[in-house]
Protein backbone atom coordinates (compact mmCIF):
# COMPACT_ATOMS: atom_id res chain seq x y z
CA UNK A 1 0.00 0.00 0.00
CA UNK A 2 1.33 3.45 -0.85
CA UNK A 3 0.41 6.90 0.38
CA UNK A 4 -2.22 7.44 -2.32
CA UNK A 5 -4.05 4.32 -1.27
CA UNK A 6 -3.77 5.34 2.36
CA UNK A 7 -5.23 8.73 1.46
CA UNK A 8 -8.11 7.04 -0.37
CA UNK A 9 -8.73 4.74 2.56
CA UNK A 10 -8.95 7.70 4.91
CA UNK A 11 -11.13 9.59 2.51
CA UNK A 12 -13.68 6.79 2.18
CA UNK A 13 -13.60 6.11 5.92
CA UNK A 14 -14.22 9.79 6.63
CA UNK A 15 -17.01 9.92 4.04
CA UNK A 16 -18.69 6.90 5.58
CA UNK A 17 -18.38 8.36 9.04
CA UNK A 18 -20.07 11.56 7.90
CA UNK A 19 -22.83 9.66 6.15
CA UNK A 20 -23.53 7.43 9.13
CA UNK A 21 -23.25 10.03 11.82
CA UNK A 22 -26.36 12.06 12.52
CA UNK A 23 -25.55 13.38 15.95
CA UNK A 24 -24.89 17.05 15.21
CA UNK A 25 -27.87 18.47 17.11
CA UNK A 26 -27.40 16.16 20.09
CA UNK A 27 -23.73 17.00 20.29
CA UNK A 28 -24.40 20.74 20.16
CA UNK A 29 -27.09 20.57 22.85
CA UNK A 30 -24.76 18.47 25.04
CA UNK A 31 -22.05 21.08 24.60
CA UNK A 32 -24.40 23.89 25.60
CA UNK A 33 -25.64 21.88 28.56
CA UNK A 34 -22.14 21.04 29.73
CA UNK A 35 -20.91 24.58 29.23
CA UNK A 36 -23.94 25.98 31.04
CA UNK A 37 -23.40 23.57 33.88
CA UNK A 38 -19.75 24.55 34.12
CA UNK A 39 -20.65 28.19 34.16
CA UNK A 40 -23.31 27.60 36.82
CA UNK A 41 -20.87 25.73 39.08
CA UNK A 42 -18.32 28.48 38.59
CA UNK A 43 -20.92 31.12 39.43
CA UNK A 44 -21.98 29.19 42.50
CA UNK A 45 -18.42 29.12 43.77
CA UNK A 46 -18.00 32.84 43.16
CA UNK A 47 -21.26 33.58 44.95
CA UNK A 48 -20.38 31.36 47.93
CA UNK A 49 -16.89 32.90 48.06
CA UNK A 50 -18.26 36.46 48.06
CA UNK A 51 -20.74 35.68 50.84
CA UNK A 52 -17.96 34.09 52.90
CA UNK A 53 -15.71 37.10 52.34
CA UNK A 54 -18.44 39.52 53.44
CA UNK A 55 -19.16 37.45 56.57
CA UNK A 56 -15.45 37.24 57.46
CA UNK A 57 -15.03 40.96 56.86
CA UNK A 58 -18.05 41.67 59.08
CA UNK A 59 -16.68 39.49 61.87
CA UNK A 60 -13.25 41.09 61.70
CA UNK A 61 -14.68 44.61 61.71
CA UNK A 62 -16.97 43.73 64.59
CA UNK A 63 -14.15 42.27 66.66
CA UNK A 64 -11.64 45.05 65.98
CA UNK A 65 -13.93 48.04 65.99
CA UNK A 66 -13.32 50.20 69.09
CA UNK A 67 -16.14 50.53 71.59
CA UNK A 68 -17.97 53.82 72.18
CA UNK A 69 -15.84 54.52 75.27
CA UNK A 70 -12.73 54.32 73.14
CA UNK A 71 -14.05 56.55 70.43
CA UNK A 72 -16.05 59.23 72.12
CA UNK A 73 -15.17 61.72 74.77
CA UNK A 74 -17.93 60.78 77.21
CA UNK A 75 -19.85 63.10 79.50
CA UNK A 76 -17.88 61.79 82.47
CA UNK A 77 -14.62 62.71 80.81
CA UNK A 78 -16.00 66.17 80.16
CA UNK A 79 -17.01 66.64 83.80
CA UNK A 80 -13.65 65.27 84.81
CA UNK A 81 -11.91 67.82 82.66
CA UNK A 82 -14.01 70.64 84.07
CA UNK A 83 -13.30 69.54 87.61
CA UNK A 84 -9.62 69.43 87.00
CA UNK A 85 -8.06 72.45 88.55
CA UNK A 86 -4.85 73.54 87.08
CA UNK A 87 -1.65 73.89 89.15
CA UNK A 88 -1.49 76.65 91.69
CA UNK A 89 1.37 79.05 91.83
CA UNK A 90 2.99 77.10 94.66
CA UNK A 91 2.50 73.86 92.82
CA UNK A 92 4.84 74.68 89.98
CA UNK A 93 4.94 71.38 88.31
CA UNK A 94 1.21 70.76 88.86
CA UNK A 95 1.79 67.38 90.43
CA UNK A 96 0.21 68.23 93.77
CA UNK A 97 -3.08 69.35 92.29
CA UNK A 98 -3.03 66.41 89.95
CA UNK A 99 -2.60 63.94 92.80
CA UNK A 100 -5.18 65.82 94.83
CA UNK A 101 -7.69 65.75 92.06
CA UNK A 102 -7.24 62.07 91.55
CA UNK A 103 -7.19 61.45 95.29
CA UNK A 104 -3.85 59.76 95.08
CA UNK A 105 -2.37 61.59 97.99
CA UNK B 1 -16.15 39.60 11.74
CA UNK B 2 -15.55 36.39 13.63
CA UNK B 3 -18.22 33.67 13.45
CA UNK B 4 -20.30 32.86 16.51
CA UNK B 5 -19.78 29.60 18.43
CA UNK B 6 -22.62 27.84 16.61
CA UNK B 7 -21.22 28.71 13.18
CA UNK B 8 -17.76 27.58 14.24
CA UNK B 9 -19.22 24.34 15.52
CA UNK B 10 -21.11 23.76 12.26
CA UNK B 11 -17.99 24.50 10.24
CA UNK B 12 -15.48 22.35 12.11
CA UNK B 13 -17.17 19.74 14.29
CA UNK B 14 -17.09 17.01 11.66
CA UNK B 15 -13.36 17.48 11.05
CA UNK B 16 -12.67 17.34 14.78
CA UNK B 17 -14.92 14.29 15.14
CA UNK B 18 -13.18 12.51 12.25
CA UNK B 19 -9.73 13.10 13.74
CA UNK B 20 -10.84 11.84 17.14
CA UNK B 21 -12.69 8.90 15.65
CA UNK B 22 -9.78 7.71 13.54
CA UNK B 23 -7.49 8.09 16.52
CA UNK B 24 -9.67 6.33 19.10
CA UNK B 25 -11.66 4.02 16.80
CA UNK B 26 -14.60 4.54 19.07
CA UNK B 27 -17.42 6.82 18.04
CA UNK B 28 -18.66 7.43 21.55
CA UNK B 29 -15.22 8.41 22.75
CA UNK B 30 -14.71 10.59 19.67
CA UNK B 31 -18.00 12.37 20.41
CA UNK B 32 -16.94 12.92 24.01
CA UNK B 33 -13.62 14.44 22.97
CA UNK B 34 -15.31 16.61 20.33
CA UNK B 35 -17.75 17.75 22.99
CA UNK B 36 -14.88 18.67 25.34
CA UNK B 37 -13.13 20.57 22.56
CA UNK B 38 -16.17 22.75 21.86
CA UNK B 39 -16.99 23.24 25.54
CA UNK B 40 -13.45 24.57 25.86
CA UNK B 41 -14.06 26.78 22.84
CA UNK B 42 -17.19 28.27 24.43
CA UNK B 43 -15.38 28.83 27.71
CA UNK B 44 -12.53 30.66 25.98
CA UNK B 45 -14.56 32.33 23.26
CA UNK B 46 -14.56 35.82 24.75
CA UNK B 47 -10.76 35.82 24.95
CA UNK B 48 -10.25 35.13 21.22
CA UNK B 49 -9.43 37.98 18.91
CA UNK B 50 -10.19 38.27 15.21
CA UNK B 51 -6.72 37.08 14.24
CA UNK B 52 -6.92 33.72 15.96
CA UNK B 53 -6.73 30.65 13.73
CA UNK B 54 -9.73 28.82 15.13
CA UNK B 55 -9.26 25.69 13.08
CA UNK B 56 -5.69 25.29 14.32
CA UNK B 57 -6.81 26.02 17.89
CA UNK B 58 -9.55 23.39 17.72
CA UNK B 59 -7.23 20.82 16.15
CA UNK B 60 -4.56 21.48 18.77
CA UNK B 61 -7.03 20.98 21.63
CA UNK B 62 -8.40 17.82 19.99
CA UNK B 63 -4.91 16.41 19.33
CA UNK B 64 -3.76 17.07 22.89
CA UNK B 65 -6.87 15.49 24.32
CA UNK B 66 -6.47 12.44 22.08
CA UNK B 67 -2.81 12.06 23.01
CA UNK B 68 -3.73 12.36 26.69
CA UNK B 69 -5.79 9.24 26.44
CA UNK B 70 -3.24 7.24 24.46
CA UNK B 71 -2.60 4.84 27.34
CA UNK B 72 -6.22 3.84 27.45
CA UNK B 73 -6.24 3.51 23.68
CA UNK B 74 -3.19 1.24 23.76
CA UNK B 75 -5.01 -1.10 26.10
CA UNK B 76 -8.05 -0.95 23.94
CA UNK B 77 -6.06 -1.77 20.81
CA UNK B 78 -5.47 -5.24 22.23
CA UNK B 79 -9.19 -5.85 22.35
CA UNK B 80 -9.89 -3.87 19.25
CA UNK B 81 -11.79 -6.54 17.32
CA UNK B 82 -14.44 -6.90 19.97
CA UNK B 83 -14.78 -3.19 20.64
CA UNK B 84 -14.94 -2.35 16.97
CA UNK B 85 -17.76 -4.81 16.56
CA UNK B 86 -19.62 -3.22 19.49
CA UNK B 87 -19.09 0.29 18.14
CA UNK B 88 -20.25 -0.81 14.71
CA UNK B 89 -23.40 -2.35 16.13
CA UNK B 90 -24.13 0.71 18.24
CA UNK B 91 -23.74 3.14 15.37
CA UNK B 92 -25.33 0.98 12.76
CA UNK B 93 -22.13 0.79 10.71
CA UNK B 94 -22.57 -2.80 9.80
CA UNK B 95 -22.20 -2.44 6.10
CA UNK B 96 -19.57 -4.92 4.91
CA UNK B 97 -17.71 -2.32 2.86
CA UNK B 98 -17.52 0.04 5.85
CA UNK B 99 -16.14 -2.69 8.00
CA UNK B 100 -13.55 -3.61 5.38
CA UNK B 101 -12.32 -0.06 5.02
CA UNK B 102 -12.18 0.37 8.76
CA UNK B 103 -10.47 -2.96 9.28
CA UNK B 104 -7.84 -2.02 6.75
CA UNK B 105 -7.21 1.33 8.41
CA UNK B 106 -7.36 -0.24 11.84
CA UNK B 107 -4.63 -2.68 10.87
CA UNK B 108 -2.38 0.19 9.89
CA UNK B 109 -3.22 2.65 12.63
CA UNK B 110 -3.27 0.41 15.66
CA UNK B 111 0.16 -0.94 14.80
CA UNK B 112 1.84 2.45 15.02
CA UNK B 113 2.71 4.51 18.07
CA UNK B 114 0.11 7.07 19.26
CA UNK B 115 1.81 10.22 18.00
CA UNK B 116 2.61 8.64 14.64
CA UNK B 117 -1.03 7.60 14.35
CA UNK B 118 -2.06 11.21 14.82
CA UNK B 119 0.52 12.33 12.23
CA UNK B 120 -0.90 9.85 9.69
CA UNK B 121 -4.43 11.09 10.34
CA UNK B 122 -3.45 14.73 9.92
CA UNK B 123 -1.28 14.05 6.90
CA UNK B 124 -3.41 11.62 4.91
CA UNK B 125 -6.93 12.33 6.12
CA UNK B 126 -6.77 16.07 6.76
CA UNK B 127 -4.14 16.48 4.03
CA UNK B 128 -2.12 18.92 6.07
CA UNK B 129 1.42 20.02 5.27
CA UNK B 130 4.25 18.76 7.43
CA UNK B 131 4.91 22.34 8.55
CA UNK B 132 1.33 22.66 9.84
CA UNK B 133 1.47 19.31 11.62
CA UNK B 134 4.82 20.25 13.09
CA UNK B 135 3.34 23.45 14.49
CA UNK B 136 0.25 21.70 15.84
CA UNK B 137 2.04 18.81 17.47
CA UNK B 138 5.25 20.57 18.37
CA UNK B 139 7.38 17.95 16.62
CA UNK B 140 10.18 18.89 14.19
CA UNK B 141 9.31 18.44 10.51
CA UNK B 142 12.22 16.06 9.95
CA UNK B 143 11.00 13.76 12.69
CA UNK B 144 7.49 13.76 11.20
CA UNK B 145 8.77 12.89 7.74
CA UNK B 146 10.94 10.12 9.11
CA UNK B 147 8.02 8.65 11.07
CA UNK B 148 5.71 8.71 8.06
CA UNK B 149 8.24 7.23 5.69
CA UNK B 150 8.99 4.44 8.19
CA UNK B 151 5.28 3.56 8.31
CA UNK B 152 4.92 3.69 4.52
CA UNK B 153 7.98 1.51 4.12
CA UNK B 154 6.50 -0.97 6.58
CA UNK B 155 3.23 -1.02 4.65
CA UNK B 156 4.98 -1.82 1.38
CA UNK B 157 6.64 -4.92 2.83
Amino acid sequence: MDKHELRELFSSSKKELYEDWKGEEDLWSNILKKEGKGRYVWKKFVYAGSVLMVVLLGISIWSWYPTNDQIFFTANDYVDALNFIGPSEEDEDGLDSYFEHYEIL
Amino acid sequence: MMDGPRQIFTKYHKDVLAICYHYTWNLEEAEDITQEVFVKLLANFSSFDEEVNLKAWLYRVAINRCLDIKRRIATRAKHFGMLFQMAAEKTGMNDLKDVEVRNELEKILTKVEAKTRMVLILKFMEEMEYSQISELMNIPEGTLKARVSRVLKGMRK
